[in-house]
């Protein structure tokens, strides 16, 4: 086993991993940033969303040795207080349901709105394929929007 | 067996669906641990006069947030500082009851919402459900939709008695105040002659937890929370990754778990290879669990290596979908049938005497479903000599303690449960399977703590499914149109009899739920259940026998609607005639939906709209209608869906909304796409890539929620949107194609059988040879009451024949397929006097109605062919053929 550097929200970490052992546990079983969920494990859900270096990544699938060096962005580098505009509009609109899928659905909604600050309905129906198994993606739509001040 | 009085889900019934015993399951050593908590926290004391409340397990979570303040029993825990904690004793899996149980505490407490903090109650008697306002139940548990209307009338005492306490507190402070000049606002008790505050809950709360008051009652209306929609207190957590779900659970020196279950159903294992060094390996329920240092990920991958070897059961090679479904189709015809209850009338009798012309039949399939929770089964566990502590995402807290004491051999008392939260419950949370086995992997690992995580694919292919079933329906009208006999003969196999409840010889009534009890008025009622012996694992889906009775129900009711010329909304008003609380209900809702969803006009072009309704869960009604486009061989998409529920009363209308909308993704994505099967023995869907699930562009564009509150008694929520979404759809796509779909998910059905001419079609304005593409552009022009008028505008055909002067001519046909006993109706000119109808020149007997319509049935013996209608002056046959299938 060997060690891997990088960066999470922000601050350095080095932790114990295998080279080949996915981000998402990484983070997990590591780290203790428990926020980022495993779903699949075969980048079907997107439970595990996070940003590698601002790049929107299912986490499942990124090993732990392609990580060395990078940044590693997560729900809980949001921030902490809910001051996050997704996080407010996702307050706003009373988005989550049981909430294990929000993690991801807030980081991906984090990419899209980096790439497109006013993405119409269906560029949000394109971009957001994270599953929800409860159902909340209207509420979801509405908290994108929300943030995006186009609601 | 659930039972039910006047269609309500008697609220002992989830006692029963969860498998505990209705005796007292708990022993005196539990009694006399709380006992001794009690005493040695100091907080002691019943919280309200003649109720069985008494502080408990709870306390522990909850002790550092006493201080100066107070603990007013196990839900109501105020800081010195005037924060206000309260405790949410079911399982939060996304359906807001640990908002709505909170607000009505809260209600009676009068605090400020902003200062109301919620904690997840751990397992305790004294958070068991209520038997009623002031009694506790037997079991602490979350499902059949019950949370808000079992607890309401008990937290309103909890909340009511609190605030009585903290008023009682401030006279037995400053007795020169009477009580009766004294009230409480905001956190604060006030005096009322002069508006000064005596002092805040945070002040009195070490006082109040000695009284004793004997002036409890409820507040009034307006209230402050109940009915507005207040925001969720578990929110904040979801949204910046610190919500606690059971799989995030970290123990001080923990190690990490995982299982090999057995690849195919039945089997057991027969030798286990050597596991790596660092590995352990532990027999549990199922198959294995392998116990590692490092990570879940390293469980596994540790579990998916391991080599084992398994045995097959002599029924694992039986589980297969064709097999099954063979052997149900054949008990169909010939099992042994079980009557469910009530039997009102004598439906076999009324249709046996029936005229065949006003007889209808259809034979509906379901298909076994997958829940796919998004979080997979997990649970935590720390086994030491004396005490067993488990952390865990479980809808049945007491049954959980039970099968750990079970397990470990130790009295109730000596375990812990802490209820995490559900990344999804939907039912799969009512088993305990995964907590018996991190249990049983902790007594392995004695005295260290051990998380056991499944992989997706051992949770895929280790459910319990919801059951199959295969229904007959048959039905007998009158003259009218009224429906004078309803008949169902279900062939499922029985959640009951695979957990080993179900008494032999007597019906599984869950089987039958939404269908025995269906809210509908039909003089002679009779449904009969044969069980399916499938040793396929059947457990309970969110709205379990309902979500498939009412599939089947709501489409033959529409079926026989569009048959007999009726409309739906009135023919379901006519069933609904009794003038009962319920049938006013139903009627305002229908009313109110048919308004809603622009029924009377035109639907988007494309699209065709389905009606379908529920009752069940405690009364509550919902009515749905889907706008559906699309085609067969092409798919369909459902565009909006306007839904009005009348759940009785609301207390938080922002939850009843969100659960209206997931309930109808959860029914969607069931309708559309979803099923188990089987092949061999093994479960062919493993993960997402290949068991669909809807997605935000699979969502309808507009999903209406409207809320009727009728201020009837609370009915149940979370489940009663979901059943009716399936039947919204495929009635919808009955009215579009013209093509009745009774099995389901719809992506599997074949649909109508193309013709097998390829004769060019005349190009008449509502002819299509055939559902294409096409058909998403196809002018619906009619949404008027009268849906036959448009469900037949598919399978069009012309006559082949040149009509004679005065000859008929047939211009529609419907369906275009269907097997023996199918009720076909013709539209067309000159009818009057029909002689015979024949199917591939085999006769059938038909009716006539008036010169332009003629039903008929297809016969026994009939090959597909064209139909042929004679008159005394001429014959009319379809350019196109009907499809005599299975």
């Amino acid at each position: 086993m060997g060690t891997i550097s990088f960066t999470v929200n922000g601050a350095p970490v080095t932790v114990d991993a295998d080279s080949g052992m996915p981000l998402l546990w990484v983070l997990r079983d590591r780290c203790g940033l428990t926020g980022t969920k495993y779903g699949c494990g075969i980048e079907q859900c997107g439970a595990c969303s996070v940003l590698l270096d601002g790049h929107l990544e299912k986490a499942c699938d990124v090993d732990a040795g392609e990580v060395q060096g990078r940044s590693v962005t997560t729900v809980e580098g949001l921030s902490p207080d809910l001051s996050n505009r997704l996080q407010q509009a996702w307050i706003a609109e009373q988005v989550p349901q049981c909430g294990y899928c929000q993690s991801g659905m807030l980081m991906a909604a984090t990419a899209l709105l980096a790439q497109n600050p006013r993405p119409s309905d269906s560029a949000i129906d394109g971009a957001i394929a994270n599953l929800c198994a409860c159902g909340t993606y209207p509420r979801v739509k509405r908290g994108i929007k929300r943030a995006a001040g186009i609601l | 067996m659930i039972r039910r009085r006047g269609g309500t889900t008697t609220l002992d019934a989830l006692d029963e669906m969860t498998g505990l015993a209705k005796a007292d399951g708990f022993s005196t050593k539990e009694f006399s641990r709380r006992g001794f908590l009690t005493s040695a926290l100091g907080a002691g004391g019943a919280l309200v006069v003649g109720m069985q409340l008494a502080p408990g397990l709870g306390l522990l979570e909850r002790a550092g947030a006493t201080g100066a303040g107070g603990v007013l029993g196990v839900y109501v825990t105020i800081g010195a500082d005037g924060s206000i904690t309260l405790t949410c004793p079911n399982a939060e899996m996304g359906q807001g009851t640990s908002t709505a149980l909170p607000m009505l505490v809260a209600e009676e407490l009068m605090v400020d919402w902003a200062a109301v903090r919620m904690v997840l109650g751990g397992y305790d008697p004294a958070l068991n459900r209520p038997a009623n306002g002031t009694t506790l139940g037997t079991s602490q548990s979350t499902g059949g939709s019950t949370a808000v209307r079992s607890y309401h009338d008990y937290l309103r005492n909890v909340g009511a008695t609190a605030r009585q306490k903290l008023i009682w507190a401030a006279n037995a402070i400053d007795p020169s105040i009477p009580i009766s000049d004294l009230k409480a606002d905001n956190g604060r008790v006030l005096r009322i002659s002069t508006g000064a505050v005596v002092g805040t809950y945070g002040d009195l709360a070490a006082t109040a937890v000695g009284m004793n008051p004997t002036d409890v009652t409820w507040v009034h209306p307006p209230y402050r929370f109940i009915g507005q929609p207040m925001t969720r207190l578990d929110l904040p957590a979801k949204v910046n990754g610190s919500a606690g779900f059971g799989i995030d659970v970290r123990v001080d020196g923990m190690k990490y778990a995982s299982v090999k279950l057995a690849p195919k159903v039945g089997q057991t294992v027969g030798s286990v290879g050597a596991a790596p060094a660092g590995v352990q390996v532990v027999p549990v329920p199922g198959g294995v669990a392998v116990v590692t240092d490092g990570s879940t990920w390293h469980a596994i991958q540790a579990a998916r290596s391991l080599p084992v070897t398994w045995v097959d059961a002599p029924t694992t090679a039986s589980v297969d979908s064709t097999l099954m479904r063979a052997q149900a189709d054949q008990l169909l015809a010939t099992g042994t049938t079980l009557a469910t209850t009530p039997v009102v009338g004598d439906a076999p009798g009324v249709l046996a005497a029936a005229p065949l012309n006003q007889k209808f039949t259809g034979v509906y399939s379901t298909p076994y479903l997958a829940h796919a929770t998004l979080e997979p089964m997990n649970a935590t566990a720390l086994v030491t000599d004396s005490t067993c502590e488990i952390w865990a995402p479980t809808q049945v807290q007491t049954k959980c303690v039970q099968a750990a004491a079970a397990i470990t051999g130790m009295p109730v008392g000596a375990i812990t449960l802490h209820t995490t939260y559900l990344g999804g419950g939907l039912g799969r949370r009512l088993e305990t399977d995964y907590v018996k086995q991190a249990v049983t992997v902790a007594m392995a690992v004695r005295g260290t703590p051990v998380k056991l995580v499944w992989s997706r694919e051992e949770d895929f292919t280790h459910d319990v499914y919801r059951p199959c079933s295969l229904v007959q329906m048959d039905a007998a009208v009158d003259g009218s149109g009224a429906i004078t006999a309803l008949k169902a003969r279900i062939v499922s196999p029985s959640v009951r009899a695979y957990q080993g409840s179900l008494t032999p010889g007597t019906a599984d009534a869950s089987a039958a739920d939404g269908m025995v009890n269906a809210v509908y008025n039909v003089p002679n009622r009779l449904v009969e259940w044969i069980q399916d012996p499938s040793p396929v694992p059947v457990g309970w889906w969110r709205s379990i026998g309902v979500s498939q009775n009412c599939f089947v129900l709501e489409s033959f009711l529409d079926d026989i609607a569009t048959q007999t010329g009726q409309d739906p909304f009135q023919l379901r008003k006519n069933l609904c005639n009794q003038g009962t609380e319920i049938h006013r209900r139903v009627g305002t809702v229908l009313d109110r939906l048919r308004a809603e969803s622009g029924w009377d006009a035109a639907p988007p072009s494309g699209y065709a709209r389905g009606l379908a309704l529920c009752v069940g869960f405690g009364n509550t009604v919902v009515g749905m209608v889907a706008e559906v486009a699309g085609a067969f061989g092409v798919g369909f998409k459902v565009g909006r869906i306007t839904a009005v529920i009348d759940p009785g009363s609301v207390v938080n209308p922002d939850t009843v909304r969100a659960q209206i909308e997931g309930s109808v993704h959860q029914g969607l994505q069931a309708a559309l796409w979803q099923q188990m099967t089987f092949t061999g023995g093994t479960p062919d869907h493993r993960n997402f890539n290949t068991y669909r699930m809807g997605r935000m562009r699979d969502y309808p564009a507009a999903v209406d929620v409207v809320i009727v509150e009728s201020g009837a008694a609370l009915g149940g929520v979370g489940e009663p949107g979901v059943p009716p979404v399936a039947p919204a759809v495929t009635n919808a796509i009955a009215k579009l194609t013209g093509f009745r779909l009774r099995g389901l998910p719809i992506a599997a059905q074949a649909g109508p059988t193309p013709p097998t001419t390829t004769t060019t079609v005349a190009p008449v304005t509502t002819t299509t040879t055939r559902p294409t593409t096409t058909s998403t552009t196809r002018a619906t022009t009619t949404s008027t009451t009268r849906p036959r008028t448009t469900s037949t505008t598919r399978a069009t055909t012309t006559s082949t024949t040149a009509p004679l002067l005065g000859g008929p001519s047939i211009k529609t046909f419907t369906p275009s397929s269907g097997g023996v006993g199918t009720t076909v109706t013709l539209t067309g000119t000159n009818f009057t006097g029909a002689t015979s109808v024949t199917i591939g020149g085999v006769a059938a007997p038909f009716t006539v109605s008036g010169s332009t319509r003629i039903t008929f049935r297809i016969p026994t013996g009939s090959r597909t062919g064209k139909i042929s209608v004679t008159t005394p002056k001429g014959i009319a046959t379809t350019r196109d053929t009907f499809s005599v299938g299975r």
